[in-house]
């Protein structure tokens, strides 16, 4: 929240601590709905003791269920620019101006993918264009950004989201997608505080932090007094083929222990994972299914996740 | 084709009931009852 008024805290001297933290260059976006499922305001724990931050506890944010609860990473950033705007203010007669409220903050930035940022990811980047969102910036020295309060740190509200898309040109433009948006000036800029790597458990690097890629997960058939399942899971992707329709990558390789099943609500055990084809299986579960049974897959593989596809038997 | 099976189903499952699951289909029975007698 905005300081309603710095002024009655007196004088501050000016001096900056030796070797202070400074925010680098934005490196990584971590972008989380404002709200979780749970209507709580989301705040990541510094409340461990120094060292105790390290890879397994920051999956409990980037790998949250539902999606919602998820602290959702945008890598790739370039062309990165931030800008806090002049304040609103109104110059009277006498020449002088009263501040009616801070400047804005801008931000805009490009994703090139490493042969350019396909429609696809354009399509998931889009998603910020609805509801409401928060920011923590990971910069380039892999510092975490975001308000702090005591032990807690906070989003960096978010609005004004745009995610528009730059198609391959001729003229040495490379496809991408520019995501911009603002920072209000409702936001005090000068509550973020910065996470320090050197502080952190020695396995977490937050530039190693990266975004999860969505399968494409579709049950196919499943059949009464059967346990074989069909399902196909492919990578999401912009491609498109005739007759199948899939759009990436086959998922290949995917074992039992990958997929995650229920039928009726109740987990079932998968057998086997046959792959009869790339990104074609037939899940053999431990028991038969029946007409009418309500089966639900979802296909998890470090970096990879899929959504959760019902079949009615 | 490729297939990948859990190894806990595998260990808990008896011979007879891989048999009738994988009933209808010869070649995947023969594959679960090889990895079976593996870990026997």
């Amino acid at each position: 929240m905005a300081n309603i008024c710095d002024c009655t805290s007196g004088a501050k001297n000016l001096g900056q601590a030796n070797c202070d933290a400074v925010l680098k260059s934005m490196n990584r976006v971590l972008f989380k709905q404002r709200l979780n499922a749970d209507g709580s305001v989301p705040v990541i724990d510094f409340s461990g003791a120094v060292g105790t931050h390290d890879a397994t506890w920051w999956e409990t944010y980037l790998q949250a269920t539902p999606l919602v609860n998820r602290y959702i990473v945008g890598t790739d950033v370039d062309d990165y620019e931030f800008e806090m705007q002049d304040r609103e203010a109104l110059e009277t007669a006498n020449k002088v101006e009263y501040k009616i409220h801070d400047g804005h903050i801008e931000v805009k930035y490009n994703v090139f993918g490493a042969k350019g940022a396909s429609i696809d990811l354009y399509d998931r980047y889009k998603q910020l264009e609805c509801g409401k969102w928060g920011i923590n910036i990971i910069d380039d020295a892999g510092q975490l950004a975001g308000p702090i309060n005591g032990t807690d740190m906070g989003l960096i509200p978010i609005n004004s989201v745009q995610v528009k898309y730059g198609a391959q040109a001729n003229s040495g433009t490379i496809a991408h997608v520019e995501i911009s948006f603002r920072i209000p000036f409702t936001f005090n800029w000068g509550s973020v505080k910065l996470f320090q790597p050197n502080v952190a458990a020695g396995d977490l690097d937050l530039l190693e932090v990266m975004p999860i890629v969505p399968l494409v997960l579709d049950i196919t058939n499943a059949t009464d007094a059967s346990a074989d399942v069909d399902v196909t899971v492919f990578q999401s992707g912009s491609g498109f083929a005739s007759g199948a329709g899939q759009s990436g990558q086959p998922q290949i390789g995917l074992a039992p222990a990958n997929f995650t099943v229920t039928v009726d609500g109740v987990g079932a055990t998968v057998a086997t994972a046959t792959e009869t084809s790339d990104g074609v299986y037939t899940l053999t579960l431990a028991a038969p299914v029946a007409t009418g049974n309500v089966i639900q897959i979802q296909a998890v593989a470090t970096g990879f996740e899929s959504n959760n596809d019902n079949y009615t038997v | 084709m490729r297939i990948s099976i859990n190894p806990k189903w595998l260990r808990e499952t008896s011979v007879k009931e891989i048999r009738e699951l994988f009933k209808s289909d010869k070649q995947r029975m023969e594959l679960v009852l090889k990895a079976k007698k593996a870990i026997k």
